[in-house]
């Protein structure tokens, strides 16, 4: 698993939208940003891996109960991040 | 109303005066605290020193968190009164006492609402462990913060535990306790906490390593929880969940009854599916870090977690066996 393939999309919208990139965790290379609102509750966006057919899952979840998963594929990958974000956005106004 | 007033007179008397016998205990029994020493290296010393101070010592804590008490609670109806006229001056006259008072009456509800918690926890955790922690789990931390400072700290003798603690649940709400569950009389908490900290420290190395306590800017926070740092006493075997890394830095002391409960209590990342179990041994004199798994990834966390804050060697970490 490698996330090299990935990184410039990601990178470039972490930046974009001045979000934090942690990329590690527990000992394992992860990509994920925390988005916090303005009451402090927190929404969390990670992306995993691309697997050998390019397909790659983004992950939002409101460290609770809502929870939303976006398959897409690597070309893909800006437009499921932006999804996300959007997602993310709206559970915390 | 006269008679009211009467009775509260006579308390109060009352009260008075078992502070002021309180008071002269504490002040004998700090003159000679002053000349005892405190190199408490071995456990009898340690013991025979405790025996010697410590019901002085609580004296002098319970009369300072009672004299403390009711001088609170005394400004306290001062503040109410001169409130209405002037708030600015209800505040620099009185503020911080009728704060201090609040924080007893709050404290003590949650620490009465704590201990009801543990109870419940008891009964639950028998039958639904992870619902048992989701519903009391906050109690069960904040009475781990709290309890060491009751029955003197693990790091006693169980015969100072025993001790300390009967001391302590005698005078739960008139003394150091007191102060410890409702906030007041933090001076005298302070000073027992410090006493209990310089004996420990004299027998464990420094042992904190705070660049630890907070990750480094690129790691996902994963530590939660009462987060404690402490050094490993004798050799012993923690459990390590994976699915592919036959080493790594986080432990459990018990091993999780599933792959899927070890996914969801211990946060697992992505790329951890628990599908292995393995035994290491962690040599005496290894620093670990105790936390609880924060919430990440998706699932809940909460399990009780240790990190090696140091290398071990790497044929520590057993074979894995299959978890289902």
């Amino acid at each position: 698993m490698s996330y090299e393939s990935i990184d410039p999309a990601v990178t470039a919208w972490a930046a974009k939208y001045g979000l934090h990139l942690y990329t590690t965790y527990r000992d394992e290379e992860v990509r994920s940003v925390d988005l916090v609102g303005s009451d402090g509750r927190k929404c969390q966006v990670w992306i995993d891996a691309p697997d050998q057919s390019g397909h790659v899952q983004v992950h939002v979840w409101d460290y609770k109960k809502r929870r939303e998963n976006y398959k897409t594929t690597t070309a893909d990958l800006p437009r499921a991040l932006e999804q996300a974000y959007a997602t993310a956005r709206k559970w915390l106004t | 109303m006269a008679a009211a007033r009467f009775l509260i007179r006579r308390r109060f008397k009352y009260l008075l005066a078992l502070v002021i016998v309180l008071s002269v205990l504490a002040m004998k029994g700090n003159a000679e605290i002053g000349h005892s020493s405190v190199a408490a290296a071995s456990v009898p010393a340690a013991w025979n020193e405790f025996r010697a101070t410590m019901p002085r010592q609580f004296a002098a804590d319970t009369s300072s968190s009672l004299g403390q008490l009711v001088c609170d609670a005394y400004y306290s109806i001062g503040y109410a009164l001169v409130y209405p006229v002037s708030a600015q001056s209800a505040q620099r006259w009185y503020g911080g006492s009728a704060q201090r008072f609040a924080g007893a009456v709050v404290g003590t509800g949650q620490m009465i609402y704590d201990v009801a918690a543990l109870a419940s926890y008891g009964l639950v955790s028998a039958v639904a462990p992870e619902a048992a922690y989701n519903a009391y789990g906050g109690a069960i931390e904040r009475l781990e913060q709290r309890l060491p400072v009751f029955y003197g700290g693990s790091g006693q003798s169980a015969a100072y535990q025993v001790t300390y603690g009967t001391l302590s649940a005698a005078t739960v709400f008139i003394g150091t306790e007191f102060g410890q569950a409702g906030r007041v009389g933090r001076a005298a908490v302070w000073t027992t906490e410090s006493r209990l900290a310089a004996e420990v420290a004299q027998q464990t190395a420094p042992i904190t390593n705070p660049s630890r306590l907070l990750t480094a800017g690129t790691d996902v926070p994963n530590a939660g929880g009462v987060i404690r740092s402490f050094a490993q006493e004798g050799d012993q075997i923690y459990y390590r969940v994976f699915s592919e890394s036959q080493q790594g830095r986080f432990l459990t002391a018990v091993p999780p009854r599933s792959s899927a409960f070890a996914r969801e209590a211990l946060a697992l990342p992505p790329g951890n599916r628990a599908t292995f179990i393995q035994q290491v041994l962690v040599p005496h004199g290894t620093i670990l870090q105790r936390s609880r798994a924060l919430p990440a990834f998706g699932a809940r966390g909460g399990a009780e977690q240790f990190e090696l804050l140091q290398r071990i060697p790497a044929e520590n970490f057993g074979l894995g066996t299959p978890l289902l």
